[in-house]
């Protein structure tokens, strides 16, 4: 760790300890009931950004204020532990209990290295890998950290540039790390002729590469950005056409690490209806559906993993957020303040709405149903 | 301005019936974005021939030839704040955008880029259509700037290095108007873009309703807002306060940056007549038609007074909050939010366009 590193972490001390005396005051209601809950990045209706824990009928059970715009949190249900990442390029994490209301810590990256805003958890808690980019180079890496301070250990590259969301595998021991293939200077993008969008299988001991899959190069604008593992050992993911619209192929595919990307195939092209852009993804409890959410689009679509085969859609503007939260259903979040949640084929069972309150691209279960 | 006059149409303020949703579309497309884009290839054209004329002009002549350049620069800077927000379609392709104006530039890859290959002098990318397969930081407006204001390596030197400057600086201009003429044939085209927009149906997968275009158009209007509050009023509003670091301004370095912010705000306020949401003020609310024009008009009247480079306040403890650039620069910023919160709640939605916060700016 340089000297600039630790003097901006310093600084950035400070703003925790400021965020932690808003939060105290901002905790609207008892997390620690119970019921299940689930957690979101939002813009409240005063224009600030926050953390909020909410009941799945849509009360608020607890608010963290944000310094800045928030992206996916890191959910270990088990310890109750999460850890919310700054929106790309960011420079923030906070670690927080969704049911406990102790203060929240505040880490920093490193000065040369900006958050992803994605980030996940080991199985036994000790250890958090967050996407990455160097700074300098622009390569694409895995921050390691250890949960028992949110000290900064070491880094895995992830062999790619622009790594997005990263998802451990169900050994316990795989890392999936979606390249998205953008160089960028902060969200500009330097050179989308020449993206190189992967999705790499790493040993997350080691850091050794298990695999590395690469899409054919008419398909190399494809950013391969969510990903999300299923019940047959396939990782799905939901990528953004970085080309001309009207040329947007299918935008979600699946591999592992044993079998190339291979992209669905839909009676009817999705790929330009979907506006070319996939801004979250999550598989069902059971592992048998995948939910893809086109917020431009205003439609989640659902699809049976086993086959690949679309089974069916749900409408709702701006819808985003998806969090499975139960072997069948999901809970669908939107930028207008929405929850649904639903079943593939059925009725919504339950919406509500936060006037006011704009979820952000990713909603997760921090306590189960 | 003077192209908005030119197509003068009944302003926000005196609209009395709401447009519909073709009508916002029509008027928003054919009199601002078409026109707008013809604007940027006149103007690159002729900043593409300046360049020409001032790398083969005598020792003599360059002096003029280089003010005349500069003065095309000026003019090219002016038309692209006219359409940078427009980013959806055709500017969304191929990232277009990034190519005409790489910004912000937070990693410093202009600089890191463009020296190095400069003094590599390589021919190969002189040669037409070359450049714009290079990386977006090396084509566009901004590397441009940096090579028409070195002082210590000028282009118009007449040994090697400034003559391939100076080319270097041609492949540029030729690369932005060529970026600006396959605008104009992609919004032109008989299958093009402008068609696709007033065409909405089922057979229309990118705008099956009227509605699915005119929203693309509410996005350009509120990324146009969001552009220039972050990139060039927030930044000078720290820089007055006192925050450390911030970023970089826009045509800093050619000292475009005021011109450039007066040209957005401008343009941000005509395609918002032109568009004619100002009209869905709700009826409990109209003083919202009226609060429009005062807050572009009172911007426009502003911009000239903001600092072009503010100083840092050399002791943070005595910062004049109160002071005139700080006024200045404050007042802009709340005219900006008051724009994108009143255009983003309650006139989107009332005219049944409302835009998502992640579909506005996704990741």
């Amino acid at each position: 760790m340089n000297s600039m590193a630790i003097d901006r972490r310093s600084l950035l001390l400070g703003s925790a300890l400021v965020l932690c005396a808003r939060s105290r005051v901002s905790a609207l209601g008892n997390a620690a009931t119970g019921e299940a809950a689930l957690v979101s990045a939002c813009r409240r209706p005063d224009g600030r950004y926050a953390l909020v824990v909410l009941s799945i009928d849509g009360r608020i059970l607890k608010e963290i204020p944000l310094s800045d715009r928030g992206h996916d949190i890191a959910v270990d249900r088990a310890r109750n532990i999460a850890v919310a990442f700054s929106r790309r390029p960011g420079t923030f994490a906070v670690a927080f209990s969704p049911e406990g209301s102790g203060d929240p810590t505040v880490f920093a990256s490193r000065d040369d290295r900006t958050f992803s805003g994605h980030g996940v958890l080991s199985r036994d808690g000790r250890t958090l890998y967050a996407t990455e980019n160097d700074a300098d180079t622009g390569d694409g890496l895995l921050g390691v950290y250890e949960t028992s301070g949110w000290r900064r250990v070491g880094e895995i590259p992830t062999h790619g540039i622009d790594p997005h969301e990263v998802i451990l595998l169900a050994d316990g021991r795989t890392l999936a790390v979606a390249n998205g293939g953008i160089e960028m200077s902060g969200r500009e993008k330097l050179n989308v002729e020449a993206m190189q969008p992967s999705l790499v299988f790493l040993d997350a001991v080691s850091g050794e590469v298990k695999a590395q899959h690469r899409l054919p190069a008419e398909l190399n604008q494809l950013s391969i950005r969510h990903i999300a593992a299923d019940a047959h050992g396939q990782v799905w993911f939901g990528g953004q056409w970085e080309g001309a619209l009207t040329s947007a192929p299918e935008l979600i595919g699946r591999a592992s690490a044993d079998r190339p990307l291979k992209l669905i195939e839909a009676p009817a092209p999705q790929g330009v209806a979907l506006k070319g852009y996939i801004g979250s993804v999550a598989v069902s409890g059971d592992g048998n559906v995948l939910a893809a959410a086109a917020p431009r689009a205003g439609r989640t679509i659902f699809i049976e993993t086993a086959s690949g085969r679309i089974i069916s859609e749900a409408i709702l503007p701006d819808g985003c957020g998806v969090a499975s939260v139960s072997p069948h259903d999901f809970i669908l979040s939107s930028g207008h303040g929405d929850l649904m949640r639903e079943e593939p084929g059925r009725a919504p069972s339950m919406s509500a709405k936060l006037d006011g309150t704009e979820f952000d691209n990713h909603l997760r279960l921090v306590r189960p149903i | 301005m003077f192209i908005a006059a030119a197509f003068a149409v009944p302003t926000v303020a005196t609209a009395a019936v709401p447009k519909t949703h073709s009508q916002m579309v029509h008027d928003a497309v054919d009199r601002y974005v078409v026109p707008h884009i013809e604007d940027l290839q006149s103007k690159t054209g002729r900043l593409s021939s300046d360049l020409a004329a001032l790398c083969t002009a005598d020792d003599a002549a360059k002096p003029a030839a280089l003010e005349t350049t500069q003065k095309a620069f000026a003019d090219t800077v002016r038309a692209w704040a006219g359409v940078e927000f427009v980013r959806f379609g055709p500017m969304g392709e191929g990232g277009r955008a990034e190519r005409f104006a790489f910004w912000p530039d937070t990693r410093g890859i202009l600089f890191r880029q463009l020296p190095p290959v400069l003094a590599k002098r390589d021919p190969a990318l002189l040669e037409p259509g070359a450049l714009g397969k290079q990386s977006a930081a090396i084509q566009g407006l901004h590397a441009l700037e940096l090579i028409l204001t070195d002082d210590k390596k000028p282009m118009t030197a007449g040994d090697d290095d400034g003559r391939y400057r100076c080319a270097f600086a041609s492949a540029i201009g030729a690369n932005l108007e060529q970026i600006a003429k396959d605008l104009v044939a992609a919004w032109e085209a008989a299958d093009g873009w402008r068609h696709r927009m007033y065409v909405p149906g089922s057979d229309n997968r990118v705008y099956p309703e009227p509605a699915d275009a005119a929203r693309d158009l509410v996005r350009a209007l509120l990324t146009g807002l969001q552009l220039v509050q972050e990139r060039q009023v927030r930044p000078r509003l720290e820089t007055l306060l006192g925050v450390p670091k911030t970023p970089r301004l826009p045509f800093e370095r050619s000292g475009l940056g005021i011109v450039y912010l007066q040209a957005g705000v401008e343009a941000l306020g005509d395609f918002t007549d032109e568009f004619g949401i100002g009209s869905y003020a709700p009826p409990d609310k109209i003083w919202m038609k009226g609060w429009l024009t005062r807050a572009y008009d009172v911007m426009e009247r502003d911009a000239p007074g903001v600092p072009l480079k503010p100083a840092a306040p050399a002791d943070l403890t005595k910062i004049d909050k109160q002071g005139p650039e700080i006024t200045l620069v404050r007042r802009m910023r709340f005219h900006l939010n008051g724009l994108r919160h009143m255009i983003g709640r309650e006139l989107a939605p009332a005219a049944e366009l409302s835009i998502g916060f992640n579909e506005l700016d996704g990741d």
